[in-house]
């Protein structure tokens, strides 16, 4: 890359211009590793996005890098996986398990990539807005009194304010794709299993799945091919149909982002045909209870008293859901996995708003919905959690700033195993829209003015 | 006591946890958030929804 084009940060070029100009040998990794650990010193203290930074495990890393795709690229991971320095925490204060190299740490270092630190989250991955958690909330690169979105909120926040290219998160029941969308960036929530599940914090889980965080389309394909372990091939996706599921997930929104997404798919020219999915309407309690099951057993109850406030709470009302709902919630699942598999016979992916209105301020989350003011948590796991519980890819673009100033964004899903056919979507969205939003840069990382 | 706060506290003495006064407010707010969901699952008409046996959510159902 010309001297002239390169932006005046390195941090400020995408993941594959980094990667590239590394293996071209015209980045100095340690360069770009020095000026990363200034950016996150300069740009964090209002964000808390990394609560734990490993400067000298990134220089050990940066020597040892082998000659992979990510070489001397660093990166940031979600507080549910171990390292060999540190033991998850899954953010709260306890160690979950013991430091050591997870499935998720060996692919990246496999890859050559620099784990600069890790990321917040919300409070035992148990929510969508990321502003309760033991290390304090994540702020939104757009405005930092706002959510910075959960549970993977500190993954997003890094991406979107620039500190890095690339950030691991995971998503059990919309925990990627509600904070890519809250704050502006790409994020994509793999088929359950493409992801090593050793040394994650929520492994036993049939409905998490981790997944790559990044400003754009690209660079989550170059990412979710070190994440998932698979080539992601880009293709063609200019004649792709895309299936419009009206109840309930183009309804009940802030009528901007029904606008800004239905643009977007305007934009597009995809054919979009409208379509009905058996069981939709149970989907949120569905996904609710199904993370209950599988997540209370992890708990123990000395753990459970000293929890935050909140989520404490939340838990001992998981724990009186009646046995039959539980059994209930199978039921759903099953009957939603038959009607999206029958849905894929008639699109190639699916189209609907990752979040029903942007994220809220941290010290009132509440959304504001034409039905009413509401806590953020139903309505994002009413748009996310079906594809956790079927098991299907997801991703999150951006397709505007709503009038507040904050993110909006579309989600895409696709039948199993197709990732690549969802970023080649995405792509074509990307295009459609002149990259106006994958490019748009938030206040915290604008260049300062003269 | 109304009936929400007796069920909380009478459940919660079977499952051998502690209920707060803030614990219990925090736990109305998820009824009103989760309560009609809860309500409408469980009279939903599920007796021709068999669970999948042997799922794999990393695969499409069967004979799909």
């Amino acid at each position: 890359m010309a001297n002239a084009e390169r932006p005046s940060h390195p941090q400020d070029l995408s993941l594959r211009a980094q990667a590239a100009a590394i293996a071209a040998g015209e980045l100095d990794p340690a360069e770009l590793l020095a000026a990363t650990l200034a950016r996150i010193d300069e740009r964090d203290g209002a964000l808390n996005s990394i609560v734990a930074g490993s400067p000298g495990e990134a220089e050990r890393m940066l020597t040892a890098a082998p000659d992979g795709p990510l070489r001397g690229v660093p990166v940031a991971v979600k507080d549910m996986f171990a390292l060999p320095w540190r033991a998850p925490r899954d953010g709260s204060t306890r160690e979950q398990g013991l430091p050591g190299e997870s499935g998720m740490y060996r692919r990246l270092r496999d890859a050559g990539a620099v784990v600069v630190g890790v990321t917040n989250m919300h409070f035992w991955g148990g929510g969508s807005t990321g502003h309760i958690s033991a290390y304090g909330p994540v702020g939104n690169p757009w405005n930092v009194e706002c959510c910075g979105g959960g549970s993977s909120g500190g993954s997003a926040a890094a991406v979107g304010a620039r500190l890095v290219a690339a950030a691991v998160g995971t998503d059990g029941g919309g925990s990627v794709r509600l904070p890519a969308a809250y704050c502006g960036i790409t994020g994509l929530k793999a088929t359950f299993g493409q992801a090593p599940v050793d040394g994650y914090t929520h492994g036993y889980s049939t409905m998490g799945a981790a997944g790559p965080m990044c400003r754009d389309a690209g660079d989550t394909r170059l990412f979710g091919a070190v994440v998932t372990g698979r080539t992601l091939p880009a293709a063609d996706a200019s004649g792709l149909r895309a299936g419009i599921v009206r109840s309930p997930f183009w309804e009940d929104l802030d009528p901007e982002v029904e606008s800004a997404c239905g643009e977007a798919l305007g934009a597009s020219g995809w054919s979009t045909p409208e379509l009905d999915l058996a069981g939709a309407e149970h989907a949120a309690i569905a996904t609710v209870l199904r993370l209950t099951l599988e997540g209370l057993p992890s708990i123990g109850r000395d753990e459970l008293e000293e929890a935050e406030p909140i989520a404490r709470a939340l838990v001992k009302y998981e724990l009186l859901f009646p046995a039959r709902l539980l059994l209930r919630a199978d039921r759903v699942r099953a009957l939603l996995r038959r009607s999206l598999a029958t849905a894929f016979e008639h699109c190639h992916v699916l189209a609907w708003p990752t979040v029903p209105a942007p994220a809220p301020p941290i010290a009132r989350p509440t959304v504001s919905l034409p039905s009413g003011p509401a806590p953020p948590d139903p309505g994002n796991v009413r748009q996310c959690g079906i594809a956790n519980l079927a098991g299907i890819p997801g991703v999150s673009i951006p397709v505007g700033l709503h009038s507040s100033g904050l993110p909006m964004a579309l989600q895409l899903l696709a039948p199993w195993g197709e990732e690549a056919r969802l970023l080649d979507a995405a792509e074509h969205i990307e295009r459609a829209t002149g990259r106006e939003h994958v490019d748009a840069v938030p206040p915290i990382a604008a260049p300062a003015r003269a | 006591m109304d009936d929400f706060e007796r069920y909380v506290r009478s459940g919660a003495r079977l499952a051998e946890v502690g209920v707060s006064d803030v614990d219990l407010a925090i736990m109305r707010a998820a009824q009103a958030a989760y309560g009609p969901a809860l309500d409408a699952l469980d009279r939903a008409d599920l007796a021709d929804v068999w669970p999948e046996p042997d799922l794999d959510p990393g695969r499409p159902p069967p004979n799909t």
